[in-house]
């Protein structure tokens, strides 16, 4: 097993370790029935950082991302957020302590509308509140505007990215989880989703984002880990992952 | 050498093993029962054939059904009818036509008119019913039910109405039932093994699936459905040529849960409505002894009624909490001596055992 | 010509009934992927809370209101005792369990009321009517149309208008992720059970306004009716439930009005028999809905 970067060595770790970490994942272990998705995992993600989870397919990503939001069967382990211990809380709790996750394959609720599926994103906020929020969010997604008033389920692939982003920011996270937003979308709308994380980061939202498309996001991050077969194989400021660790373990081709 | 079992030789095997059980079952209680014992042993067998009749469908499609006590009711009055003594017809049911006034046959031959009835109702709305599944399907039959209900509470001039139909020739013996359930035990093993039935309970977990490697699954069940409508019938029969009166609430709601019960919380195999229907007639008993016991001493016959049911009721969602695959799961009774005699001897190991495919689920294997 | 309005009439009348039933049937199917078969139960919960207010002389209104009242709780209690545990066990088991549970509530009532129909002492406005020329209306049936018309309107500017409302129509499309919008599980399947028992009890109003006594199985038959209406429309489809409610009735009061009188007392049987060769042509309902039976919570 190669170790590229150790996550537990703070140095390596952390782009700046002064800036305060809100999201700390310790040993954290999933597992559905006998299959074990990921295994004694650690990961920090500071205020304002973009991090970035890559790994092969099948490697445990989408399971890390659903444990942080208590929706996988975390089995060890333990997650603070902001300091507050988040690792048995509900789905629903830990959504409203200010996490939001853009599931794999956008999952829109597709026979309602646009505007809709925003006010279920926003549904702590009172009417008023949730209006101005969703002015705010038309001119990262003039596409709110446009179709507020269509089916969800009748827009394109890279609409419903947009849609499932903004739907999930509509709360006003302070941490974005991001699973594959990328997949299966045209390359020009892929360069759209990648213009809209980055519009994002200058708005100093902290997100963690799960990507096949290692190479871009690897440029757009700050730090990174690679993931293989529910491990962390590698860790560290995304500048020095991009070379050795997309080779060895996101391959696959890692001694796994 | 399990391997190179045929299907059908299975299916007899199996059959038989659970037969020397019942009959060891039938033999002890004959001898040692008191005719209590022995009464609640025939509303056993009768069970147990309504259990498997049903099983045969739900079984192997995946699929309930709370119509088939209607089969039960069609083979109930259709044997009655033709069997009772014309003289009490004549008082009872009057306006029925000529053929029913003045027949006079013998139990096989009006069992099979009953059971020829069912099948064909069965036939006919079967069309439809097999491509109804889950929640559909049992709104769907349950529906049926009523029809039955319905059409027998108010045809009169053949039933009585919703008046008991009494004076039905008491045929029903052990012996009948014995071979009434060895009959409907060898026929729901050889459907359930053979190709068709194979197939069919493939397409419980993944329906798309099984009918891309070519099952068939409507016409699978179709058979299924006709095969379980007419074994239910026959218990349907044997009812009535035992209670010696019946009528049309009595093939309801409390029946159809009854039977259902029996085989969910049994499980999906033969075996499991076996089980089954043992359990909830012993906990029935019990129950009523129970409830008995707490009147007794003011001896009234106005004994809390419903208890029982609620009772029982409520301990098959805690079953069902409990084990929601049902007590023996997929299993039958020959998969289960296969295994053991395997353990016994070492020599016999490497050899596969029968239904690999249907241990899936259970961690033991 | 009066006639055919009569009939029309009816049979809205007794449509808005199955279609009140069906929407509070289809309420929880859409959410649970559960065939609640125990709202019958809660409708026969309202039918002898009725008849107790009533015989100890307590005022229609008030009457009405502790009817409604009481299947909303019977339902909030049949989720908290007997559903919660089951919510992700498999269909089949979540099928036998509301039936057994209808089995046992009809078991209760069988132990506390007995077996007697319970005779409702209806207020005399119930009878009431006026004429149009040749054509006598009962109040009555006034009264339950515009009722349900006025509920289903509410229901759908509800289910527009307020974030419950929304919450109730994501989680019946995808439970998991209504959850990842914060929305909590619990509120929208207590939300899904109270609608449920609040339309269980205006429809047992309804019923037993026009069936004026009640027995431990007086539940049976609308439930039915109201499933019946839930398949033929589209099982789990609101829209569909109401559709299907009008449908059954129009079937219902029409085969009656062409029936002979000897062919009268097999309505029931003759309507579902209809119902079948509907589902023959359409299995999946008239609306044919796309089902995700994995979507539970
Ligand atoms: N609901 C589930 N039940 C059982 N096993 C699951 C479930 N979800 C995921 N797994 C298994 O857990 C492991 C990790 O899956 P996960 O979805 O987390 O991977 P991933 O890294 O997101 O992959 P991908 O790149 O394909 O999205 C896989 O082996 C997968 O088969
Ligand atoms: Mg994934």
């Amino acid at each position: 097993m190669s170790s590229l970067g150790n996550q537990k060595d703070s140095s390596a770790s952390p782009a700046n370790p002064a800036a305060d970490v809100i999201l700390r994942a310790t040993g954290l272990a999933v597992a559905y029935g006998a299959v074990e998705a990921v295994r004694n995992l650690d990961l920090e993600v500071a205020a304002g950082e973009i991090v970035v989870l890559l790994g092969a397919n099948g490697a445990g990503k989408s399971s890390m991302l659903n444990a942080i939001v208590g929706l996988s069967p975390r089995v060890g382990g333990s997650i603070t957020f902001e300091g507050h211990d988040i690792t048995r809380k509900s789905t629903e709790m830990i959504v409203r302590s200010g996490i939001s996750l853009v599931p794999e394959g956008r999952r829109l609720f597709s026979n309602m509308t646009v505007r809709e599926n925003l006010r279920l994103g926003g549904a702590a906020l009172r009417p008023a509140e949730f209006e101005r929020e969703f002015e705010r969010l038309h001119d990262l997604f003039p596409i709110l505007r446009k179709r507020a008033d269509s089916q969800a389920g009748l827009l394109s692939g890279g609409e419903q990215q947009q849609v499932a982003i903004a739907r999930a920011l509509v709360g006003r996270p302070r941490l974005l989880l991001l699973d594959e937003p990328s997949l299966g979308l045209a390359p020009i709308i892929v360069n759209r989703v990648f213009e809209i994380i980055e519009e994002l980061r200058r708005r100093k939202v902290t997100i963690l984002l799960v990507e096949q498309n290692a190479e871009r996001a690897l440029k757009i991050a700050d730090r990174g880990y690679v993931m293989s077969n529910g491990v962390v194989e590698a860790a560290g400021r995304a500048a020095d992952l991009q070379a050795s660790a997309i080779e060895n373990a996101y391959l696959g081709t890692a001694g796994a | 050498m399990a391997m190179s079992q045929k299907w059908w030789l299975r299916a007899l095997i199996g059959s038989a093993q659970i037969l020397v059980l019942v009959s060891l079952l039938v033999a002890a209680v004959s001898l040692l029962g008191s005719s209590t014992d022995q009464r609640i042993l025939t509303v056993f067998l009768i069970n147990l054939i309504a259990a498997i009749g049903l099983q045969i469908y739900t079984g192997t499609s995946g699929i309930i059904s709370f119509g088939h006590v209607g089969f039960m009711a069609l083979g109930a009055y259709g044997s009655a009818l033709f069997t009772a003594d014309p003289a009490i017809k004549a008082m009872g049911i009057p306006n029925a036509p000529d053929f029913i006034l003045t027949s006079a046959m013998g139990f096989l031959p009006a069992m099979l008119i009953g059971v020829g009835v069912a099948a064909m109702v069965a036939a006919v709305i079967g069309r439809v019913f097999v491509r109804l599944g889950g929640s559909a399907a049992a709104v769907a039959t349950l529906g049926f039910m009523v029809m039955v209900f319905t059409v027998l509470s108010n045809a009169e001039e053949w039933t009585r109405g919703a008046k008991a139909f009494s004076g039905i020739p008491a045929y029903t013996t052990m012996g009948w039932c014995m071979g009434a359930f060895a009959v409907i035990l060898v026929i729901a093993r050889l459907l359930r093994e053979s190709d068709t039935g194979l197939g069919l309970r493939s397409s419980r977990d993944d329906a798309i699936a099984a009918q891309a490697s070519g099952v068939d699954v409507v016409n699978s069940r179709y058979v299924m459905w006709v095969a379980s409508a007419a074994c239910s019938a026959v218990a349907g029969a044997l009812y009535a040529h035992y209670i010696g009166a019946i009528l049309p609430k009595a093939f309801h709601f409390e029946l159809t849960f009854l039977v259902v019960t029996m085989v969910i919380v049994g499980g999906q195999s033969i075996t499991g409505a076996i089980v089954g229907t043992l359990l909830i007639t012993i906990l029935a008993e019990a129950l009523r002894r129970l409830e008995n016991g707490f009147s007794l001493g003011s001896f009234s016959l106005s004994e809390a009624p419903g208890l029982t049911t609620a009772v029982l009721a409520l301990l098959i969602v805690f079953t069902l909490t409990m084990r929601p695959q049902g007590l023996v799961g997929r299993w039958e009774l020959d998969d289960l001596t296969a295994r053991w005699l395997a353990k016994r001897r070492p020599a016999a190991n490497g050899t596969a055992l029968p239904f690999e495919k249907d241990r899936e689920r259970n961690p033991a294997a | 010509m009066e006639l055919m309005l009569q009939q029309f009439i009816n049979a809205v009348s007794l449509g808005s009934i199955y279609a009140l039933v069906a929407l509070g049937v289809a309420i929880v199917f859409s959410i649970l992927r559960l065939a609640n078969f125990a709202h019958g139960e809660l409708m026969t919960v309202a039918g002898y809370t009725l008849y107790a207010t009533l015989l100890a002389g307590v005022h229609w209104f008030l009457a009405a209101l502790a009817a409604i009242a009481a299947s909303v709780i019977a339902a909030l209690l049949l989720e908290r005792l007997a559903y919660r545990r089951l919510r992700s066990a498999n269909p089949l088991t979540l099928l036998i369990t509301s039936f057994a549970v209808s089995v046992a509530l009809q078991s209760l009532f069988l132990l506390f009321f007995g077996a007697r129909p319970k005779g409702i002492e209806l207020p005399a406005f119930v009878d009431a009517g006026f004429r149009i020329g040749q054509l006598r209306v009962q109040w009555l049936d006034v009264f339950i149309i515009v009722i349900t018309g006025l509920i289903v309107l509410s229901l759908h500017l509800f289910l527009k208008k307020t974030v419950i409302g929304l919450a109730l129509r994501s989680a019946a499309d995808d439970f998991r992720t209504t959850r990842l919008m914060g929305i909590k599980a619990n509120a929208v399947v207590v939300g899904a059970f109270m609608l449920s028992g609040a339309l269980a009890g205006i429809a047992a109003l309804f019923y037993f306004a026009t069936v004026p006594n009640v027995v431990p199985s007086s539940g049976f038959e609308p439930m039915l009716k109201g499933f019946i209406a839930c398949v033929i429309g589209g099982l789990g489809s609101l829209p569909a439930a109401v559709v299907g409610g009008f449908l059954l009735a129009f079937l219902e009061v029409g085969s009656d009005a062409i029936l002979s009188n000897s062919l009268s007392p097999y309505l029931d049987a003759i309507v579902f028999g209809i119902a079948i060769i509907l589902l023959r042509w359409r299995p999946g309902g008239l609306f044919g809905v796309r089902m995700t039976e994995d979507l539970r919570v």
